[in-house]
C-alpha cells in the first residue's frame, strides 16, 4: 500500500473527513504488526505473539504475526479483518503521532493516501474556524494513550531481558505437503528459565501484571496453527 | 605431616589497563568474598600517571570482555570506542610504477575450505588478486567504509571478526568500575615507598609513604615500566631486544575531527617512514596519531617534520607526547610469590597492537592457572615462565617479520632489517623454510602462540613473500576450483559491503538505542 503521511494541519486538512466504518486495506501487505502489553491477552486468542528486532534500532518489538512471509497478511482481505480482536495500531489508522523532524515534540500525523480518508464523507476532522472537532480530539487522545502503552510495552521488554527471559526460536511451519518452511529472527519467552525463577521474582513479575502477558505470549503461538490453516487455504 | 599453606590473598599493585585487567581475570576466576575465595585487592598510586596509548586490540579481547560479564553496549558509548576490522599496512614495501604499496591484514579468517586454494594463489603470477581480497570479503566490507555488524546483532556478534579503537584511559576507568562494583576486587590508593622481601627471595611486605603496610601471599607486578617488583626489587634482568627491533620512541598525539561527521576509518592505519611508522586510529571523538621511530637511524626533528608531514596542515596547534620505549623482556616473569603483567613484563612496539593482547594472554593464564597453595607456587611459575617467555618471541618475530620483508631500500632503517644478521634465529628458519613450503598448520602447533597461521598469510602475502613449492606440488594446484572460490568470495564482498551500516552510522545507533545482549 502506498503510504503519504503528512503533520495535520487545519490549512492543508480543513476539508479532510475520515470514515469511521473501517478500512484495513492499509494493512494487507503487513506481516507483524506491533501490540502493546495492556492488548496482549485479547490478541493472543487470535494471533501469535512473539517479539522481533526492530531494524532501525535494534530494539525488540513485541508484534502480531499475520503472515508466514514478508508482505504476507492472512487476516486483513479485501477491505475487512477477519478476527475477533483488532490490534489498537490498526484501529488507530489513519492516523499516528510521529516525532518532529528535531524529534523535539509528537505531532499528530495522517495518511492522506488512505481508503478511509475522504473529502465528502465520514466525520470532519476540523471545523469551521479550524478547531479540533471532538472526533479529531478522541483520535489524538488515542493516539498518544498508545504511545504511552509503547513506552510500557519496551519496559516489558528490558524486564524479560534483565530475567534473561528472551530467547531466540526458529518457528517452524508446516503447510500440508509443501517443505517444512523456517522463520529466523523470531524471540519469545524461555519457559525454562521461566521454570527456574526464584519465587520472589515470580511474585513480583504477578504483582506488576508481567506474568499475565508472559502466559498470553506463551499460549499464543499455538495461533501458528491457525495461520497455517489460512495460508493453505489460500 | 604439615598441610601446605592456600594461597589465600593476592595485591596488584598498579592501576593501569595491567592492573584492572589482571584484577579482573583474578577476581573472575578466584571468586573473592566466597567461602573459599581468594581475596584481591589493587594498590593504586594517587600520583603515578597511567601512559594511556595503547588504543587498538585484536579480537580475542571480545571473548575477554564477554567472558568478564562487560556491556558491549557499555564499551562503545564510555571509552568513545569504534570497531577495528583490519590493520591496513602502507608504504610497507617500494611502489611499484609508482603506486603506492598498501595491503590489509584482516580479522576474518579465510572460509574453511580455503587451503587448497593457497598453492593457486601462490602459483599464479601476473594480475592476480590482492591475498586479502581472494581470501576474505572483509577488505570490501572495509572498503565501502562498512561496519562490521548491524544494529540488529547481538552484543558481541557480527557478520565480519572486529576488535575495537579506544581511549585507553577510559577504558582503564571501566574496567575499574567493573573489577569494585561487580567482582569484589579492593581497591586502595597508596603511594609504595619501601618493599620488604624475606630471606628466601619473596615479597612479603608493601609499606606506603602514610606507613601502612600491605601483605598478602601473591604479588602481582603490574606498575608498568617501572616494574617496581620484579625488576627494581627481585632484580630480575632484562634481555633487551633492541638488536631486532630497532624503534624506540613513539611521538603522540590527539587530532581532532574536522567536522563531527567525518567518516571513521574501521581500521588501524600503519604507514610505514624512513625510520619507523606512523599509527592512525579513529576513535568517535578524535583521533589517536603517532609515530614510532628508531633514534639510531633518525633525529628527533626530523622524526617530527615526518609526523608533521603526515598530519598536513592540521599538526601546528598539537602537543606532541613523547615516549621512550624499551624493547625487550625481563629474564623471568614470575619469580617467588611476584608475578609481572603489563609492562613490568616487557615492552614491544604497538605493531600489530600486542601489548593489550599480552596483558590479557598473561593476566588470564595466571587466573586460571592460579596456586592453589605456596607448594604450588614453584611449577606455575616454571610454566608461566615458558609459556610466555614463548609468547613473547613468537610476537616479535612477527612484529619483526613486517619489517625483514619488505623491499625498501630508501633508508639504512630498512635495509639493516633485512639484514638476516638482525634477525632471531628462529624467524630465519621459518622464512626459509616459508619460501619452499606454504605456511601451515605444522608451523603453529603451540596454543599459547598469539598470532595464528591465517595471521601470517595476510602479512606474507599482502607484502609479496615469494613461496616456491616444490615441482611436484606446482601441478597440483586446481585453478577452476580456485576460480570459483574466488568467486564466491567476491559474490558474498559485494553483499556484504551492500548491507552492512556504514561505520559511525551504527556507532550514533548503538549510542542511542544500545545493543542488545541475544
Amino acid at each position: 500500500m502506498t503510504q503519504s503521511i503528512a503533520a495535520l494541519n487545519p490549512a492543508r486538512h480543513g476539508k479532510l473527513h475520515v470514515v469511521t466504518q473501517r478500512d484495513f486495506s492499509h494493512a494487507s501487505e503487513d506481516q507483524l504488526v506491533p501490540v502493546v502489553v495492556q492488548e496482549c491477552v485479547d490478541a493472543a486468542t487470535e494471533f501469535p505473539l512473539v517479539f522481533v528486532k526492530n531494524a532501525q534500532t535494534g530494539e525488540f518489538t513485541l508484534v502480531a504475526m499475520m503472515g508466514l512471509q514478508p508482505q504476507q497478511n492472512l487476516y486483513c482481505g479485501q477491505g475487512d479483518i477477519q478476527a475477533n480482536y483488532v490490534p489498537q495500531v490498526l484501529r488507530l489508522h489513519p492516523f499516528s503521532l510521529r516525532p518532529s523532524e528535531q524529534a523535539e515534540q509528537l505531532m499528530l500525523c495522517i495518511d492522506e493516501q488512505s481508503n478511509c480518508v475522504s473529502e465528502e464523507h465520514g466525520q470532519a476532522l476540523f471545523d469551521e474556524q479550524g478547531n479540533k472537532t471532538a472526533f479529531l480530539q478522541a483520535q489524538s487522545d488515542a493516539c498518544m494513550q498508545f504511545i504511552e502503552h509503547q513506552q510500557i510495552t519496551r519496559q516489558f521488554a528490558q524486564l524479560l531481558l534483565q530475567h534473561n527471559l528472551l530467547t531466540a526460536q526458529r518457528l517452524t511451519i508446516r503447510l500440508g505437503d509443501e517443505q517444512p518452511r523456517t522463520i529466523d529472527g523470531v524471540y519469545i519467552i524461555d519457559q525454562k528459565r521461566l521454570s527456574e525463577l526464584d519465587a520472589e521474582t515470580l511474585a513480583t513479575l504477578n504483582r506488576n501484571g508481567a506474568l499475565q502477558v508472559i502466559h498470553a505470549q506463551l499460549l499464543s503461538l499455538k495461533q501458528l496453527n491457525r495461520l497455517s490453516k489460512r495460508a493453505s487455504q489460500r | 605431616m604439615e598441610t601446605p599453606k592456600k594461597i589465600s590473598s593476592v595485591i596488584v599493585l598498579g592501576g593501569g589497563t595491567a592492573g584492572w585487567l589482571t584484577a579482573n581475570h583474578l577476581a573472575k576466576k578466584l571468586q573473592p568474598g566466597t567461602a573459599n575465595g581468594v581475596c584481591v585487592t589493587l594498590i593504586e598510586s594517587p600520583d603515578i600517571p597511567t601512559i594511556g596509548v595503547g588504543e587498538g586490540t585484536v579480537p580475542a579481547i571480545r571473548d575477554t570482555l564477554k567472558y568478564l560479564g562487560i556491556s558491549e553496549t557499555e564499551l562503545l558509548r564510555e571509552c568513545d570506542a569504534t570497531f577495528k576490522q583490519s590493520i591496513e599496512f602502507i608504504n610497507w614495501m617500494a611502489p611499484s610504477d609508482r603506486q603506492t604499496h598498501r595491503y590489509h591484514h584482516v580479522f576474518d579468517y579465510p572460509p574453511a575450505e580455503y587451503a587448497p586454494h593457497l598453492l593457486d594463489w601462490v602459483m599464479q603470477k601476473e594480475q592476480k588478486p590482492d591475498f586479502a581480497n581472494a581470501f576474505s570479503y572483509q577488505q570490501a566490507v572495509i572498503e565501502a567504509g562498512k561496519a562490521p555488524k548491524g544494529i540488529t546483532h547481538p552484543e558481541y556478534e557480527g557478520v565480519c571478526n572486529y576488535a575495537y579503537h579506544f581511549d585507553a584511559a577510559k577504558f582503564g576507568q571501566l574496567l575499574a568500575r567493573h573489577a569494585r562494583t561487580n567482582l569484589g576486587v579492593k581497591h586502595i590508593q597508596a603511594n609504595i615507598s619501601r618493599v620488604d622481601t624475606d630471606e628466601a627471595g619473596n615479597i612479603c611486605c608493601l609499606h606506603s609513604d602514610q606507613g601502612q603496610q600491605f601483605v598478602a601471599d601473591l604479588f602481582v607486578d603490574c606498575s608498568g615500566a617501572n616494574s617496581t617488583l620484579l625488576g627494581q626489587t627481585l632484580n630480575v634482568p632484562f634481555i633487551s631486544k633492541k638488536a631486532h627491533i630497532f624503534t624506540d620512541t613513539a611521538l603522540a598525539v590527539q587530532v581532532p575531527y574536522t567536522d563531527p561527521q567525518q567518516p571513521i576509518a574501521c581500521s588501524t592505519l600503519a604507514t610505514a617512514q624512513q625510520a619507523g611508522w606512523i599509527w592512525d586510529i579513529g576513535l568517535t571523538t578524535r583521533r589517536g596519531v603517532g609515530l614510532v621511530y628508531a633514534s639510531d637511524f633518525q633525529t628527533e626533528q626530523s622524526a617530527l617534520d615526518d609526523l608533521q608531514r603526515y598530519l598536513g596542515t592540521d599538526a601546528d596547534a598539537l602537543t606532541v607526547r613523547k615516549i621512550p620505549m624499551r624493547t625487550g623482556y625481563y629474564e623471568r616473569f614470575w619469580q617467588g610469590n611476584c608475578v609481572a603483567v603489563g609492562m613490568s613484563q616487557g615492552f614491544v612496539e604497538p605493531l600489530e597492537a600486542t601489548g593489550l593482547l599480552l596483558f590479557d594472554v598473561s593476566a588470564r593464564m595466571l587466573a586460571e592457572q592460579f596456586p592453589v597453595t605456596h607448594q604450588d607456587i614453584c611449577r606455575c611459575a616454571a610454566r608461566y615462565n615458558k609459556k610466555l617467555r614463548y609468547a613473547w618471541d613468537r610476537v616479535l618475530d612477527f612484529v619483526k617479520l613486517h619489517y625483514c620483508i619488505s623491499n625498501r631500500r630508501d633508508s639504512e632503517f630498512w635495509l639493516a632489517h633485512q639484514d638476516s644478521n638482525t634477525w632471531s634465529a628462529t624467524l630465519e628458519e621459518d622464512i626459509q623454510h616459508w619460501q619452499r613450503h606454504l605456511p601451515s598448520q605444522y608451523d603453529f602447533t603451540d596454543r599459547a602462540s598469539v598470532f595464528n597461521l591465517e595471521n601470517h598469510l595476510y602479512v606474507l602475502y599482502g607484502m609479496q613473500f615469494n613461496t616456491m613449492p616444490a615441482a611436484f606440488l606446482q601441478q597440483q594446484a586446481d585453478h577452476t576450483q580456485a576460480q570459483q572460490f574466488y568467486r564466491r568470495i567476491a559474490d558474498y564482498a559485494q553483499q556484504a559491503a551492500k548491507q552492512l551500516p556504514e561505520h559511525r552510522d551504527l556507532l550514533q545507533r548503538i549510542a542511542r538505542f544500545g545493543l542488545q545482549p541475544l
